[in-house]
């Protein structure tokens, strides 16, 4: 084999290498390379090839030792064109986990007829069950539900299904192209309910229902594909299924229990709805939204806290969590029982899934509300325009009249305000309502002009109307403008109450109730406090990129907090001494924020002042009466204007002592700080907005004297807690912007905790933060 | 040893076992649990069976049918995993399909696959013989003894041709 000098044909050159190959594998594994490099002398190619050649032997003997799965070329082969019955196959349209669908017409003469034909591309199959299934959907008659036509086997053993053609959108898809709202979604989803309900009724689970699964065709019709042949299909799964995942279900979709292979059961349908519907609701296709979501890659597996987190109706969020929850008992029963739940939330009836949510009352409540609106708000008309109606137009009757039309007015709003209190709407409901009391005392002004107190009245509606829109939670540059123009508005009003007054020579006017005392000094107050808000309004403003505008509006509260206190102003009625410590309060506030603390301290004093006259009174009321604590409670649910007084009380101490608080921890007198925070934590009562807010502040503030203190434990816990209490209040003022706002910036990882809590300079506190007060006065 | 040239009755064979093959395989999967692997011996044996009994029957004899065997089912899962690599690099939409498992777990062998189809084809111009073994054994699923019947070579020949070919392509395919 000496073919030095020639060049080696390479045929000859390989079977040289094969033969020392083989000589060298003769030979002791350590002689082999001495061996080999005498052979080779000189010819360092021959020498490499047959050495990498013995180190891949050495390594190869796994190498090609299987045959290779014939799986992947075992499938079924596409059906395009070949004859199936009466039916000639055109071409593939779609395929999925269980096989290809392609669509099909007839070719018998009979008739023209496009169908689908749907082949199941699965081993071992159970074709007794399969066949039963077959006849179950045959029977299934309903409009929604596709109709099977025929079926039959493939000469390849694989089972196959004629089926009604419906050219539709995947519902998912479907939402997104249509940009369906959340009504249209839900009332869409009501039919799918009702759809499955029917088939379950009929014992049949789909057992893989999916968005490629629910079709809408061009007229806007829902079909339901695959309904009742999935359990035969699951059932070969599920028994092939080995520590592996069947590749026929869609296990985004599937119930914890499908996955564990139980007998299906209709819960597993109620659970793909509540996925579904979820995934609507949030509006994406859910493989988007699913890569984002997957807690386990292998398995597709949704994380569902983040998925429930995306949904942004808090209602149908609950929904969507009851229908997917964990245990099939706690699902609802039905898929009817869903349905039938969406509805309530369609017509505003309370939503069951609400139930466990707590506040149930009040929730529903606040429902009926939404629901009787304008009954409501008919009701409320009615009244003022009896009073005002009732008593025809002759002289003698105006001041009768003047006096019906005022307390009237007062009914629509205190009315309002009980409504309000009872079932504490969103501000946005509030606004509504208020703007349409607005309305009505309007309307009731025209008829009965120039009435003192029924323009105070109208007035504080006013007033109440722009704390609504100027409200800090929502506060954009908007709002302020239509807040601002609201407070004016009030203020022109009050202007006129006092040019009546002036004219008619007037110095008070008796609104027939025992706190509707109105005087020259009650109205400058007012108009002060309209100051006030206004300049509260401008100092938020600040916030959204106005220049200057904090620096003027704190000097012009110090206008309004000079001009107040020289106005020697007493206010007499409870509401109107509570008004006035809220006053002084924030007037503190504004001073605290220029690091005035020693005038800031002054006015706290002065409010506490106040507001202990009103605590002394209430006291001295209850032990006059000789009621228990219980009966005083008690009482207090029943008599809401009271209890109104109760929450406004309690929100006003909470408040004066946090700034008395953090007047404390500026001079860095920790202890003190540290027990008033804890008194507010301890006596805090309600969920009030405004109060969770304070709440918020105040663990804010006891984190950071955690810090100080070198407890950094404590101060994420606290921090923990904040966050809790954000999320919670974001679910449901979910366009507030500021506690958004405050959830990015403590939960900004970069931030050091010190930087997220803000306890370098934590002056800006909850101003304006608002306690929008009761329009009585 | 004409049974190694691409003779004109070498292709029709082909030609006719082709399909035969795929639609036998696809029989056995209907069948079988599908997470069951499917050994070639079986789907050739059946083949066998199956050509046997019809009349229009092309080949001699089992030992010539079994050697084109091999080479069919490496030409088979050849261009499966080749259609399923032009898929992948986005030739023309294929459908998205929900469950991927499967294919997926597969992409790796389809990579190897077609290299090892190229380097087979590198080593027919070196040893033919060499080629038939790897068909016979690795794709047709053969024992030593019933290659060396079907290539009527002596059986200390296959396993030398069968161990030189393993170490080569094995070299080549780690290079």
């Amino acid at each position: 084999m000496a073919l030095q000098g020639n060049e080696p044909v390479e045929a000859d050159y390989f079977a040289e290498i094969e033969d020392l190959f083989f000589d060298a594998l003769e030979l002791p594994p350590n002689q082999r390379e001495t061996w080999l490099k005498t052979k080779c002398k000189d010819r360092e190619s021959v020498y490499t090839e047959v050495q990498t050649l013995l180190e891949a032997h050495l390594s190869s003997e796994e190498f090609l030792s299987e045959s290779p799965d014939l799986r992947g070329i075992a499938a079924c082969p596409d059906l395009s064109g070949r004859r199936l019955g009466s039916y000639k196959v055109v071409e593939e349209i779609a395929k999925g986990g269980m096989g290809r669908v392609y669509s099909a017409e007839r070719v018998d003469g009979e008739y023209e007829q496009r169908v689908a034909i749907k082949v199941v591309e699965l081993g071992n199959i159970e074709a007794e069950l399969f066949r039963r299934e077959r006849q179950t959907l045959a029977n299934l008659e309903h409009p929604n539900i596709v109709t099977l036509l025929d079926g039959g086997t493939l000469e390849e053993g694989f089972p196959y299904l004629v089926m009604e053609l419906v050219e539709g959108q995947e519902i998912d898809s479907y939402n997104v192209s249509n940009k369906l709202n959340h009504k249209e979604i839900v009332s869409l989803f009501g039919t799918l309910c009702e759809v499955v309900n029917q088939a379950h009724q009929q014992g049949v689970i789909h057992c893989d229902l999916k968005p490629a699964n629910i079709l809408i065709t061009s007229k806007g019709i829902l079909k339901l594909l695959d309904f009742g042949i999935s359990q035969s299909l699951i059932r070969t799964h599920d028994k092939q299924a080995e520590g592996t995942y069947p590749q026929g279900l869609t296990p985004e979709y599937s119930s914890p229990q499908r996955r564990e292979h139980k007998p299906p059961h209709v819960a597993d349908d109620v659970y793909s709805l509540g996925i579904i519907l979820g995934q609507l609701l949030i509006g994406g296709l859910l493989p988007r939204v699913a890569t984002e979501l997957l807690i386990n890659k292998r398995y597709k597996q949704i994380d569902l806290d983040k998925f429930l987190l995306l949904i942004p109706s808090r209602e149908l969020r609950e929904i969507v969590k009851k229908a997917t929850n964990e245990t099939p008992e706690k699902r609802y029963i039905s898929a009817h029982m869903m349905g039938e739940d969406l509805d309530n939330w369609l017509n505003n009836k309370p939503v069951q899934a609400m139930s466990g949510v707590g506040k149930w009352p009040l929730y529903a409540l606040s429902k009926n509300l939404m629901r009787n609106r304008n009954a409501w708000l008919g009701l409320l008309l009615f009244g003022v325009l009896f009073a005002a109606g009732s008593y025809g137009w002759n002289k003698a009757n105006i001041a009768r009249l003047n006096a019906d039309a005022a307390a009237a007015a007062k009914k629509v709003t205190s009315d309002l305000a009980a409504v309000l209190s009872r079932t504490q709407p969103s501000i946005s409901v509030q606004i509504e309502l208020t703007g349409l009391a607005l309305n009505n005392i309007e309307e009731m002004l025209q008829k009965a002009p120039n009435n003192i107190p029924a323009l105070h009245v109208y007035a504080y509606s006013l007033m109440r109307y722009g704390q609504l829109e100027g409200h800090p939670l929502y506060l954009s540059k908007e709002n302020a403008t239509v807040a601002s123009q609201y407070l004016k508005h009030a203020n022109k009003s009050l202007g006129e109450i006092k040019a009546i007054m002036l004219e008619r020579d007037i110095d008070r006017v008796s609104a027939n109730d025992q706190n509707g005392l109105i005087d020259s000094k009650v109205i400058d107050a007012d108009l002060l406090r309209i100051d006030r808000l206004l300049s509260e309004i401008q100092i938020y403003s600040d916030i959204e990129g106005v220049p200057h505008a904090k620096e003027v509006g704190l000097t012009q509260l110090r206008d309004v907090e000079e001009k107040l206190l020289a106005l020697d102003y007493t206010p007499k009625s409870r509401q109107r001494k509570l008004t006035y410590t809220e006053d002084l309060a924030y007037l503190a506030h504004a001073r605290l924020l220029i690091g005035d603390i020693e005038v800031s301290n002054e006015l706290l004093n002065r409010s506490i002042a106040v507001l202990n006259t009103v605590n002394a009174e209430l006291i001295l009321e209850t032990e006059n009466i000789g009621l228990s604590a219980k009966e005083v409670k008690r009482r207090e649910g029943k008599n809401r204007p009271e209890m109104e007084i109760l929450k406004d009380i309690h929100f006003l101490n909470s408040f004066i002592k946090e700034q008395k608080a953090y007047q404390a921890f500026s001079k860095n007198d920790l202890s003190t700080a540290s027990q008033l925070y804890r008194q507010i934590m301890i006596g805090k009562r309600g969920n009030d907005v405004e109060l969770m807010l304070l709440i918020n502040r105040v663990s804010m503030m006891q984190a950071c004297i955690a810090l100080k203190q070198n407890n950094e434990g404590r101060a994420r816990q606290l921090r923990r807690n904040v966050l809790t209490n954000l999320n919670d209040l974001l679910e449901d003022h979910p366009e507030a912007k500021r506690p958004a706002g405050l959830r990015e910036r403590m939960s900004d990882s970069a931030l050091s905790l010190v930087e997220q809590l803000e306890c370098k300079d934590p002056r800006f506190i909850v101003f304006p933060l608002r306690k929008v007060t009761n329009t009585q006065n | 040893m004409d049974l190694f040239t691409q003779s004109e009755h070498h292709s029709k064979l082909l030609e006719t076992l082709y399909p035969e093959i795929k639609r036998l395989a696809a029989i056995q999967m209907s069948r079988e649990r599908s997470n069951h692997t499917l050994c070639p011996t079986a789907l050739v044996n059946e083949a066998y069976l199956k050509m046997s009994a019809e009349e229009s029957m092309v080949f001699n004899d089992k030992q010539h049918f079994l050697a084109v065997c091999g080479n069919c089912v490496r030409q088979i899962l050849v261009s499966h995993a080749r259609t399923k690599n032009a898929a992948k690099r986005g030739g023309g939409q294929v459908p998205v399909t929900l469950i991927e498992g499967v294919d997926d777990f597969q992409a790796d062998t389809d990579m190897d696959l077609l290299q090892l189809d190229e380097l087979l084809t590198r080593l027919e111009t070196l040893d033919a013989l060499q080629v038939k073994v790897v068909e016979l054994r690795f794709f047709s699923g053969m024992s030593n003894e019933e290659i060396s019947d079907v290539l009527e070579v002596s059986l200390s020949t296959v396993k030398r041709k069968w161990t030189m070919a393993k170490a080569w392509l094995y070299k080549e395919m780690n290079r």
